[in-house]
């Protein structure tokens, strides 16, 4: 029996750490996956000292998560006290529920509501930045107060009523009584609604995405926004040491609690070990934030002019998370090297798709100076009249954009923005799986593949695949073309292993899956951890985007911005970036240029042939997106 | 050695929620006087020593204070301290500040703290148990804390909820003349709470019986047990035998179908009354020389005497005895004139002073009962 | 001593914040509900809201599932736990807590690595000579990683009341003749009904509006209510939105005061 039970909670606590293991045992990986391992190594570890982005959303999140729940655990403990000493009857139970309100609220509904309010405060009061730490803190403290609540709640109702009264009656003021005689019989409480409040807020990353700023970023929500791309291995990297030295410390406190009563030196000992090594992660933490600024290379040649009559101003950059070159690998990190250049500090923060992006600009809640939306976004961004009009002639780099990306459909007068990024989608295989090279987007629907086909899990992507199989244009107005389409993706549902977004690189890499579309660019990432993948573009033609940089009327700092855009279209930046990101460049310099490495690379230029056959989405009227969104969960729900 | 009112409570009203505790009450308290609250629970004992504390405001009326209305002082000003019922020792420290608590509040030099401390851990007998965590303290050392806590902020007022119930017999015996030592030796004012009308007698310089938010009498522990006022104060202190009489005349009344003389007076002709008879001044005599025969029902033997009732004409007698009685057994009863106790006709009339449901575990279960209901309040 | 003042002193900061942070997105949500999208009143959204039925029975199934799962493993795990020395008991609470504070993405992420037609469990199982099982994609995987993510709040709340559990209560208990089972069905178990309840709430509420555990480990093959309402909010198409998470919200409100119907959760809430 006895050993049954050790059996039962060793079985329970493997349960719970295996995730963690595996994450561990990847932290250690030489090559970028998450999934296959290819050799011991600690570069991911080495990685992290430049990456100073995952250092400050670290330390933002555990300011954040020790701040909200310090003041959560004060209002709950207060809010306690007084709901437990209101008479009963109907206020109390509403008051009651109401604090409970967000515990039973979804995270996401929360997020948007509170955000909503946050920006309604803010035209009440006539600020521009309505999103910042204040809001997230707030966002937090709201949701970690039911916690705490909860959990002091109980003891006060367990604590002898008659022990406040004791102390009054010895003399104390009913606020010196409540201190002295029931605050330390209610701690064990309010303790653990503290760490309750500090669990929760670490790991939320719906609210606080949609009510941070561009000021404050959290460790979750960075991590979310690598959707579009791969999660990093320094992620894991970094979770490793979190983990190992949570788990030093709780061991340490254990042990200096647990000895106390055999000697007195020991728990001195450990109590003096645990907090050596707090100061040491604080410290450390500080020099690797330090130092990982020194280590950064901003060195580069720069060919427009750059003033520094805004330095010490900020400016607020908005992009899709993994989308510039931030100092990896001892390559240039962008934002440093501007900030070096010019004295304007630059607060960078990412998004996880266009949609959510738009929700906030158009929410009015943040004063963003840069953003970086798709095409189709644009263009309705645009028509909602969310952008600025540029001034083209002081960015004087925007004659190295190539003629093919000016005058687009959805900025045809070159008036609102600059390229940034150009994309294709084309189809990913393994040749070890798939028998014959498709050729056709119909690849996606063949029965003999049943169970490894992979495709996207974002509903105008997906649409996109049906519609080109079908020869359908992807931007009818026509519902009963959308319907055609929802069909045919529905006869994918036998077929399909799964939808996915950053996790075909995990699916891809580790020969989960035989064939996937994806985009082009990031089939070289998968191609470094798996060789028998190989990609093509299908004949029915594909979609391509471009991502262009854009500023948003909330804009407070426009001239800031347009040299921000600029410096972007420098050279040695735009190089940088098309490296790293290994998407094409709109960018003549980078296409033209010896040195670089995707030079005339087929899948990322490919020839005028596969050009040609291509479509840009554009936005559809708003009655034609609900359509094809009900039609996506239904499609979902089939399968 | 008692002197001027301290406390004196005018015409107070007290409810909750609607219901009526207190109705009305007048009390004045003496300077150093050992005064004790006495009733059922639910009487409004408990709350009307929470308004001399201060821990509740009247509705109405006023609460003075030596001579000063103190409706409006917080708790934590007045110079009165209290000993609860369950102690309400702070579980957080140790007995030393447990004792300590009031005087550091009062910001008073760890040099005279320590002192005063190691007094009274010396008056209430807990010499050397300063650094003893509440929690490993007994019943009784609990309690001698929470005294010692209260009385080292020097009161001259010291208010006892029922301070000895959760203590076993033996212990409350020790601690109740512990309790009346320590009230003479500090000179102060006693306002003591219980629902045990023994420990009421013994300790007490003055007893106030109180029922349903009233004063049911005021007097010294010999008054309320000779000259009970109502059929209540009769039944709750002591043991009695409360009958229906008619006063015929002065110091001559009819009860149990024959007449008996008495020490009593001034009732109207023919007035009907309540007759009490304690229990102990019952002679029992053979069965033809009585004045009242009946036939015994039970015995029971409870060392010092003996319990036995006896029916006489359907009305069960508690009486007490030495000698050694039978069930079935035929009776006769006398009564001295001045074992005969005479009271007015009172709300309280016919609801008390007739053993006929009387058992020995009926007693208990009601003492249990009691308790029980104290604890839930 | 003005009692009813201080009562209401202490109770402004609380009403206020709630108001504010609370109330007030609240009635934005109901604004949204009943909004036709340019301001007018109507009630399409609600009645739209039929075409998700299904979807929504599903949820609360799975939520139902996960939730079971979790207290039938939490249950016996915290009566053993309090069966082991007291040190052993801290060092283990220790280690459950420590996985909530890693993020929760992070540990999604790894468990697609493990439950992956190649992943770490199917070479397990090929190295022990069985089929490989497809995981991922299957409501089983998607219940696991809610039973996963959201243990930790069944087990505390449950070891906390059961350690709490007098030890004399187990001793007249055997004097009466019961034996362990016994013991534990007609002692322990009442007596930790209200960990119960709040483990309940603590694992059902973020399981049934949980999108990204649907969205990893179902391979975007399982679409659970957490996801619609996210979608509708990405379209963005809020008062859709806004009349799904009322619903659910509602929903939740009615199941948690419906159980706490049949306990006493006073006492609840109580971790650690």
């Amino acid at each position: 029996m006895k050993m049954l039970r050790e059996i039962f909670i060793s079985l329970i606590l493997i349960f719970l750490y295996a995730p963690l293991l595996v994450m561990t045992f990847f932290s250690f990986n030489s090559s970028k996956s998450t999934s296959v391992f290819e050799g011991f190594s600690l570069k991911w570890y080495e990685q992290l000292l430049y990456d100073s982005e995952s250092i400050t959303a670290l330390q933002n999140t555990l300011v954040l998560a020790i701040l909200s729940a310090l003041i959560a655990t004060v209002l709950g403990t207060v809010s306690a006290v007084g709901i437990y000493k209101m008479k009963k009857g109907a206020f109390k139970s509403t008051l009651t529920t109401v604090t409970n309100i967000p515990m039973m609220t979804p995270e996401i509904v929360t997020g948007v509501s509170l955000m909503l309010l946050f920006v309604f405060m803010t035209t009440i009061i006539g600020k521009k930045e309505a999103l910042g730490f204040g809001t997230i803190l707030c966002a937090h403290i709201t949701f970690n107060l039911p916690y705490v609540i909860l959990n002091v709640l109980p003891k006060l109702k367990q604590t002898d009523v008659h022990l406040s009264e004791a102390a009054e009656d010895l003399g104390c003021t009913p606020l010196q009584a409540f201190f002295k005689a029931v605050l330390p019989s209610i701690y064990p409480g309010i303790f653990t609604g503290f760490i309750m409040s500090f669990t929760l807020s670490l790991d939320d990353f719906v609210i606080s995405y949609f009510t941070s700023g561009p000021s404050f970023q959290t460790l979750p929500i960075r991590i979310y926004s690598m959707t579009k791309k791969t999660v990093k291995p320094t992620m894991y990297a970094l979770s490793t040491i979190i983990f190992l030295t949570v788990l030093i410390l709780l061991v340490l406190t254990n042990l200096s609690q647990s000895e106390s009563k055999k000697s007195k030196l020991r728990p001195r000992l450990m109590k003096a070990l645990t907090v050596a090594i707090c100061v040491a992660i604080v410290s450390s933490m500080t020099a690797v934030s330090v130092m990982s600024q020194k280590l950064k290379n901003t060195n580069i040649d720069i060919i427009g002019n750059y003033s520094r009559d805004l330095a010490g101003t900020t400016l607020n950059v908005y992009n899709w998370g993994e989308y510039l070159s931030l100092g990896e690998d001892n390559t240039l990190d962008v934002n440093a090297a501007f900030e070096k250049l010019t004295g304007i500090k630059v607060n960078y923060t990412n998004f996880e798709s266009n949609e959510e992006m738009y929700a906030k600009i158009k929410a009015g809640s943040s004063a963003y100076d840069i953003i970086i939306p798709s095409d189709y976004m644009i263009q309705r961004m645009i028509k909602e009249n969310l952008l600025l009009k540029l001034d083209m002639e002081e960015i004087t780099n925007y004659s190295l954009i190539a003629d093919e990306y000016k005058n687009l459909y959805f900025d045809p007068q070159n008036q609102y923005s600059v390229p940034y990024n150009v994309g294709m989608v084309g189809l990913i295989y393994n040749k070890t799986k798939v028998k014959e090279a498709p050729d056709s987007w119909e690849a996606l629907f063949d029965k003999r593949y049943k169970g490894d086909i992979l495709t996207f899990n974002n509903s105008r992507d997906a649409f996109a695949i049906a519609q080109f199989a079908l020869g359908l244009d992807v931007n009818s107005e026509n519902k009963e073309d959308w319907n055609k389409a929802a069909d045919k993706l529905s006869q994918q549902n036998t077929v399909l292993q799964a939808r996915v977004m950053d996790e075909v690189f995990n699916k891809m890499e580790s020969g989960n899956a035989a064939i996937t579309p994806y985009y082009a660019g990031d089939f070289y990432i998968m191609k470094e951890a798996n060789d028998d993948l190989e990609f093509v573009y299908p004949k029915e033609g594909t979609n391509i985007f471009v991502d262009s940089i854009c500023v948003p009327k909330t804009t407070q700092n426009y001239d800031a911005a347009i040299m921000y855009i600029n410096f972007l279209l420098e050279p040695e930046v735009a190089l940088a970036n098309a490296e790293y990101i290994c998407y094409a460049s709109p960018n003549t310099s980078v296409i033209n240029n010896e040195k670089y490495s995707l030079k005339d690379d087929p899948i990322l230029y490919p020839e005028e042939t596969v050009k040609k056959n291509t479509q840009y989405y554009h936005d559809l009227d708003p009655d034609i997106r609900s359509h094809y969104e009900n039609l996506w969960i239904d499609v979902k729900l089939n399968s | 050695m008692i002197g001027e009112n301290i406390v004196e409570l005018k015409n107070i009203s007290v409810s909750f929620d609607g219901e009526q505790i207190l109705n009305g009450l007048n009390l004045d308290i003496k300077d150093k006087e050992f005064i004790t609250f006495l009733g059922p629970s639910g009487c409004g004992k408990t709350t009307t020593l929470r308004l001399i504390a201060g821990f509740l405001e009247p509705d109405e009326g006023d609460i003075i204070f030596e001579n000063q209305r103190i409706n409006d002082v917080p708790a934590y000003k007045r110079q009165v301290n209290t000993i609860f019922q369950r102690y309400a020792l702070f579980p957080h420290l140790n007995v030393y500040e447990n004792i300590a608590f009031g005087l550091r509040v009062k910001k008073m030099k760890d040099k005279e703290i320590k002192e005063k401390v190691e007094e009274m851990l010396e008056l209430v007998n807990l010499k050397g148990l300063g650094n003893r965590s509440i929690d490993t303290l007994s019943g009784g050392q609990q309690q001698r804390v929470a005294i010692a806590r209260a009385i080292a902020n020097r009161p001259k007022v010291l208010l006892l909820d029922e301070p000895l119930a959760a203590l076993d017999l033996k212990l409350r015996k020790d601690m109740q003349k512990e309790l009346k030592k320590i009230q003479q030796q500090l000179g102060i004012t006693f306002v003591f709470v219980t629902h045990d009308q023994e420990e009421a007698l013994t300790m007490s310089d003055r007893v106030i019986v109180m029922d349903d938010g009233k004063i049911q009498q005021i007097g010294t522990p010999q008054d309320i047990y000779n000259e009970p006022k109502n059929a209540f104060v009769a039944d709750f202190i002591g043991e009695s035998n409360i009958l229906d009489g008619k006063m015929l005349k002065d110091f001559y009344v009819e009860f149990s179908g024959n007449k008996f003389d008495c020490l009593d007076k001034g009732f109207e002709k023919n007035e009907l009354v309540d007759v009490v008879v304690r229990p102990e001044d019952v002679d029992i005599v053979p069965e033809d020389k009585g004045q009242l025969t009946g036939i015994v029902t039970s015995v029971a033997f409870l060392g010092v005497h003996y319990e036995i009732i006896v029916d006489i004409g359907g009305f069960k007698w508690m009486i007490q005895t030495t000698d050694e009685h039978f069930v079935d057994d035929k009776v006769g009863l006398y009564i001295e004139p001045d074992a005969i106790h005479i009271m007015k006709k009172s709300e309280y009339s016919g609801l008390y002073g007739d053993y006929s449901t009387y058992s020995e575990e009926m007693y208990e279960m009601n003492e249990i009962n009691e308790l029980a209901e104290e604890e839930a309040q | 001593m003005n009692t009813s003042f201080s009562r209401r002193l202490i109770n402004t900061p609380c009403l206020i914040w709630s108001a504010i942070f609370i109330v007030v997105p609240l009635f934005i949500v109901l604004y949204y509900t009943f909004s036709d999208g340019n301001g007018g009143f109507t009630l399409q959204n609600i009645y739209e809201l039929r075409l998700y039925k299904d979807v929504f029975v599903t949820s609360v199934i799975y939520a139902l599932i996960a939730t079971l799962i979790c207290l039938i493993l939490s249950y016996p795990f915290s009566y053993f736990l309090t069966k082991i020395s007291v040190n052993s008991q801290k060092m283990t609470i220790l280690l459950v807590m420590l996985p909530m504070w890693m993020n929760l993405l992070i540990k999604t992420y790894s468990w697609t690595v493990i439950l992956d037609n190649n992943g770490v469990l199917n070479r397990i199982l090929n190295l022990l000579g069985f089929e490989s099982v497809k995981f991922m994609g299957t409501p089983a995987a998607v219940i696991l990683g809610m039973v996963y993510d959201f243990i930790p709040y069944m087990i505390l709340p449950i070891y906390t009341t059961i350690s709490k559990i007098d030890n004399s209560l187990l001793e007249a208990a055997s004097d009466l003749g019961s034996n362990a089972f016994s013991k534990l069905r007609r002692v322990v178990l009442p007596l930790s009904i209200p960990g119960v309840l709040s483990g309940i709430t603590m694992v059902f509420v973020p399981s049934i509006s949980t999108f990204y555990i649907s969205q990893k480990l179902g391979n975007g093959m399982i679409l659970l209510v957490g996801d619609i309402i996210e979608t509708q909010f990405k379209i963005p198409n809020y008062p859709l939105g806004a009349a799904m998470s009322l619903v659910l919200m509602i929903f939740i409100i009615i199941s948690i005061a419906v159980m706490n119907k049949f306990g006493d959760t006073d006492k609840g809430g109580i971790m650690i």
